[in-house]
């Protein structure tokens, strides 16, 4: 199974944020970078920055899986883009359980079953409290 | 008849800030992107297509002849557009070439070495901003320098003073 290098893109530090809060819970982490776009920041570069990381990987024999913040942003726009040349998977809308679920599993799973596997942590992993708890949720 | 609402210059096209915040309110309900590298490029034009349709604007991307033929041929319909523009060479080349576009936001322009900051998100080249002045000056266009609805507006004037250019 070939290794799975995890780069993440989004507006502002959130990203570079989200990656040290996962390594807080989980320890350090290795084959895992944050990109962010700020004010003034050239979407161009960035664009190049995504590609030399893809590129890099390729070389090292790493697939990339791309985590960005917002479906139709730049970031995204510009992991995309990189698609185009490159064998790239890419999930929109990270989140910690996301995250977290990428980091743990990526060496347990192939590259399909992992991003279903974190696709469906991201989602799972957010709940309405706060209610009163009904019957059939208890059931379940 | 359709409208040409306003131009905007900014080099990540359809993004968040543009889709949520500027095409909100003044009826509009269309965004065109002129950009004629883009307008070629199917691959890319497929991205921007599939990230603004979960929008309700009409969303086209399109090359400058192809814009002005379709403002010569029913004036944009029934949209009411803003227009999206990567640089300001292309709007002067649309304005030029006959596309009435009267105001003209200046609201991303990444930065690099040689250019000065008009406001956070745009900073100008001294020969963009000697475009705007001959846009502002022979034909009449309002420019302005503001990167959401509610931020700080900047007018040419100010941002023409930085290269030492006066109205």
């Amino acid at each position: 199974m070939k290794e799975k290098a995890i780069l993440i893109i989004t507006h502002g530090n959130f990203g570079k944020e989200l990656l040290k809060s996962a390594e807080l819970i989980m320890g350090d982490q290795k084959d895992v970078v944050a990109l962010g776009l700020n004010l003034g920041d050239d979407v161009e570069s960035l664009r190049m920055d995504v590609e030399k990381i893809v590129k890099d990987n390729q070389k090292a024999n790493k697939e990339t899986i791309i985590l960005v913040d917002l479906f139709g942003g730049s970031p995204s726009n510009s992991a995309l883009s990189v698609s185009k040349q490159y064998d790239v998977k890419i999930l929109t809308g990270v989140n910690l359980p996301m995250l977290i679920e990428m980091l743990s599993s990526r060496d347990n799973y192939d590259t399909e079953d992992l991003i279903e596997i974190s696709y469906k942590s991201s989602v799972d992993g957010i709940k309405k409290l706060g209610y009163k708890i009904s019957k059939k949720e208890e059931n379940n | 008849m359709g409208e040409i609402l306003f131009a905007r210059v900014d080099d990540r096209l359809i993004h968040g800030q543009v889709m949520t915040k500027w095409s909100k309110g003044f009826g509009c309900n269309a965004v065109f992107v002129i950009d004629n590298n883009l307008a070629k490029d199917e691959y890319m034009k497929s991205i921007y297509l599939m990230s603004a349709a979960t929008s309700n604007l009409a969303v086209k991307i399109l090359g400058v002849d192809e814009a002005i033929s379709l403002w010569n041929n029913d004036k944009f319909g029934n949209y009411r557009v803003i227009l999206l523009y990567k640089d300001i060479a292309t709007v002067k080349e649309s304005i030029t070439k006959g596309l009435p576009i009267k105001k003209l936001n200046v609201g991303g322009l990444a930065k690099s070495p040689e250019k000065k900051f008009v406001i956070p998100s745009v900073s100008l080249k001294k020969e963009e901003a000697e475009m705007l002045w001959e846009l502002a000056n022979n034909f009449d266009v309002e420019v302005f320098f503001q990167t959401l609805p509610e931020s700080k507006r900047v007018n040419l004037d100010a941002a023409l003073k930085l290269f030492g250019i006066n109205m």
